[in-house]
């Protein structure tokens, strides 16, 4: 059995060299995405960082601290919550009428006053609603910083210790990593994720195009060897890939991680274990060498949007994270991102158990599917 | 001119036929969108539909009384502003292990003490404790938080307010934003169409050595090229209705506007897009690279365009940009027409892509006939050959 599982391992590996073309878009796939999404974080500044006007009609002392504290609120991740300009109100209007200006804040005329007469004093918002989310996001930094307001916490100090009720916050990590860091970091599982679909989809479908799948399978060799073997034959060829998306993705932006090596080497592991079958599935089902790519590419892109790649998947209500945890991307990127940036192995048991239970199940099944094939043929 | 028209026919039938006869490979153009969107529904959907983000509750204050209710009740309300707080009610040494496990992102705490402090005037506080394992996440689990003590400080604490604010929006609907993304992505479908199909269209030719036979057949290469082109042009919108009523089973909305200007805007983009197509395909010869070129040049273009959240918000810089890319150009007016119906840049807008419509229309078959001539993959093969050489000289 050993003899034949190397003969298997030694026909992929072969197979790969021969046409690896696989290899394109499990380059190109993650370094688009990384260089997409620094371009447009690079243009914000920073995650958090948000265009918005700001009008001073108030000449007053209060006045002027609600704007220092618009202005320079200091959000968890030393960028500012505002990028704020200010205008004169005819020109703020001007500019949110065109749409040249998605919103801005109007600190009124006799706000000072108020404040000082005991009166609740109001500033307006303008906010072009163009989505829900836009709205939200102006919302929420404008009522922190009327928090602030209301807490006496002013610039520079923000300090709450006279706060009726003062929040205190206690973060998991000494830094909060970027949109960015956390796109490289990803990237790196997501080039895993591509290669390991794409190479066995165009393996196996190469298999169904030059009929070799038929002698194979028609041959002395038991089925689970040739499922050993191709497997045994993924882990080499999809981690190939990293020799330039570490380099590239990690080492060149100085994204380095947190978390153990090797723990990292073994999720990696468990996930081209994870995905092979897939891949295979992929490959069964298409029999065309670019069938197989397109398909593996739609299935690599949907599964790590679905699956937490642009961002984590927590903010999901748990009934939608239940289906998005049907996906094994969503393990692999849950488990790589854990890690990578956090020193800890707490919380890895379910991920690493879902996808060992995936790569058995779908390894069965492939095994059947592929049985069938041969004798359907 | 009849010979031109004879071939540019006769290649736009043929390529409509061929797509026509292979469903497979053309349904893909409508099922990438459609799962794409999907994606997003299910990564953002939750936050702003579903029931909120699991928020384990610590209440160590023995007397809760109308301070501490009236906190509770106000963190566990519904809030027009997404997320919201699903309050999941635990002890501290329950919260603290579901937060270490990475089960539980948020976990507040209100302290013994609470009720009394605030009944007696004096200073107290609440504490959360955020996993901030990403930047935009941290943002959304902290903020709601924020949002609902100022709203407690507005109702329970009155004599300690001192300002409070009001909205103004500029229009009065405010659309979904998963809605809103089902409306740019028919956009990205367009794009991804007109690339995806017309650059298959060439490597395909390459892949079956056809090509050499039709640019020796003395025939315009534009005829050619601009036939193939076409039929991608035609064939990309197959995807734009699946979207859209998608979209509208979601959320029960249409995007508003009129169906000429998004033709006179989706037709032209399509064929810049097609022309690219054209000029991919050329280079690369092989229908492997087309498809993530295809599906990551037009998501590049679907994110810098506005296709997540309008430019708007990430300021000027993005506008000047705008102007002369022309796929941002189209996402710009085709927005605002879909979610406000009005149309400030519809000139600037459709002239830059027309025009880049019409340079690409003359322009890439040139180019592509002239990218035909050179085998890159057999460069790169040479050079490699030439390299082993030295090296085994050496």
């Amino acid at each position: 059995m050993l003899r034949e599982i190397i003969a298997v391992v030694r026909k992929d590996l072969k197979q790969a060299k021969r046409d690896p073309r696989f290899i394109a878009p499990s380059l190109i796939v993650p370094f688009v995405l990384a260089l997409v999404y620094t371009i447009m974080w690079a243009q914000v500044g920073g995650g958090e960082s948000f265009v918005c006007g700001l009008v001073v009609e108030d000449q007053s002392s209060q006045a002027d601290e609600m704007a220092d504290i618009l202005e320079n609120m200091v959000s968890t991740t030393n960028f500012t919550w505002f990028k704020m300009t200010r205008y004169d109100s005819e020109s703020a209007s001007g500019l949110f009428q065109s749409g040249d200006l998605i919103a801005y804040i109007l600190i009124p005329e006799g706000f000072g006053a108020n404040v000082t007469t005991g009166l609740k004093a109001t500033i307006t918002i303008y906010i072009a609603n163009l989505n829900d989310d836009v709205v939200k996001n102006y919302v929420h930094r404008i009522e922190a910083g009327v928090l602030l307001h209301n807490q006496r916490a002013l610039y520079p100090d923000f300090n709450q210790s006279d706060a009726r009720i003062a929040l205190e916050e206690t973060l998991n990590l000494q830094e909060t990593p970027s949109n960015v860091s956390y796109m490289y970091a990803v990237g790196i599982i997501l080039s895993m994720i591509v290669c390991s679909v794409a190479g066995q989809a165009m393996a196996t479908a190469a298999d169904f195009e030059t009929q070799a799948i038929y002698d194979t399978m028609n041959s002395p060799a038991s089925r689970l060897a040739i499922v050993i073997g191709h497997t045994v034959a993924a882990i080499p060829r999809s981690l190939v890939i990293l020799a330039i998306t570490i380099p590239v993705l990690l080492l060149g932006t100085e994204t380095l991680p947190a978390g153990n090596i090797a723990v990292l080497g073994l999720i990696l592991l468990l996930t081209i274990l994870a995905l092979v079958p897939i891949g295979e599935l992929i490959g069964i089902r298409t029999k065309q060498r670019e069938q197989a790519i397109l398909f593996s590419v739609l299935f690599a892109v949907v599964g790590f949007l679905a699956g937490g790649g642009l961002a984590p998947i927590g903010l999901m209500p748990t009934e939608m994270r239940a289906i998005v945890l049907l996906l094994p991307t969503t393990h692999s990127i849950a488990m790589w991102t854990r890690v990578f940036f956090q020193d800890t192995m707490l919380g890895l048991l379910p991920g690493a158990v879902s996808l060992l239970a995936v790569w058995i199940l779908l390894s069965l099944l492939t095994a059947q599917l592929l049985k069938r094939e041969v004798e359907h043929a | 001119m009849s010979g031109f028209i004879r071939v540019f026919r006769a290649g736009f039938v043929k390529e409509l036929k061929v797509w026509l006869r292979n469903k497979r490979r053309l349904g893909f153009i409508v099922i990438f969108p459609i799962l794409y969107y999907s994606a997003f529904v299910l990564l953002m959907g939750g936050v702003y539909a579903g029931p909120g983000v699991d928020t384990a509750l610590v209440i160590e204050e023995q007397n809760p009384g109308v301070y501490t209710n009236g906190l509770i009740q106000i963190l566990e309300e519904r809030d027009p502003i997404p997320p919201n707080l699903r309050l999941i009610e635990m002890n501290a040494e329950e919260a603290d292990n579901l937060f270490e496990n990475g089960e539980i992102l948020i976990v507040m705490t209100i302290p013994e003490g609470f009720e009394q402090a605030i009944t007696n005037n004096a200073s107290t506080s609440i504490h959360i404790r955020v996993n901030n394992a990403h930047e935009d996440m941290t943002k959304n689990l902290r903020m709601p938080v924020i949002r609902k003590l100022d709203l407690f400080y507005q109702i329970y604490l009155p004599d300690a307010v001192v300002s409070d604010f009001e909205i103004e929006l500029l229009n009065d609907f405010t659309p979904p934003r998963l809605a809103y993304m089902a409306w740019t992505i028919i956009i990205y479908g367009v794009v991804f169409g007109g690339l995806f199909l017309s650059g298959s269209a060439i490597s395909y030719e390459f892949e079956q050595e056809t090509l050499d036979e039709l640019l020796m057949s003395n025939q315009s290469i534009h005829a050619i090229y601009i036939g193939k082109m076409l039929s991608g042009v035609i064939l990309s919108f197959i995807s734009v209705p699946a979207v859209l009523l998608m979209g509208w089973g979601l959320y029960g909305l249409w995007p508003q506007g009129n169906l000429p200007v998004f033709f006179a805007f989706a037709l032209p983009l399509s064929l810049y897009s097609a022309g690219l197509g054209v000029i991919i395909g050329a280079i690369t010869r092989n229908s492997v690279y087309i498809v993530p070129l295809s599906a990551l040049g037009a998501l590049f273009y679907w994110l810098v365009g506005g296709g997540v959240a309008p430019l708007s918000i990430v300021g000027m810089g993005f506008g000047a940009f705008n102007e002369y890319i022309p796929f941002s150009n189209v996402y710009r007016t085709m927005i605002e027409m879909f979610v406000q119906g009005t149309y400030t840049y519809l000139l600037i807008d459709m002239l830059v892509i027309w025009s880049f419509a019409v340079v690409f229309l003359v322009i890439s078959p040139i180019l592509a006939d002239k990218a035909s001539r050179v085998d890159i993959g057999m460069r790169i093969d040479k050079l490699r050959q030439k390299r082993g050489r030295k090296t085994s000289l050496a």
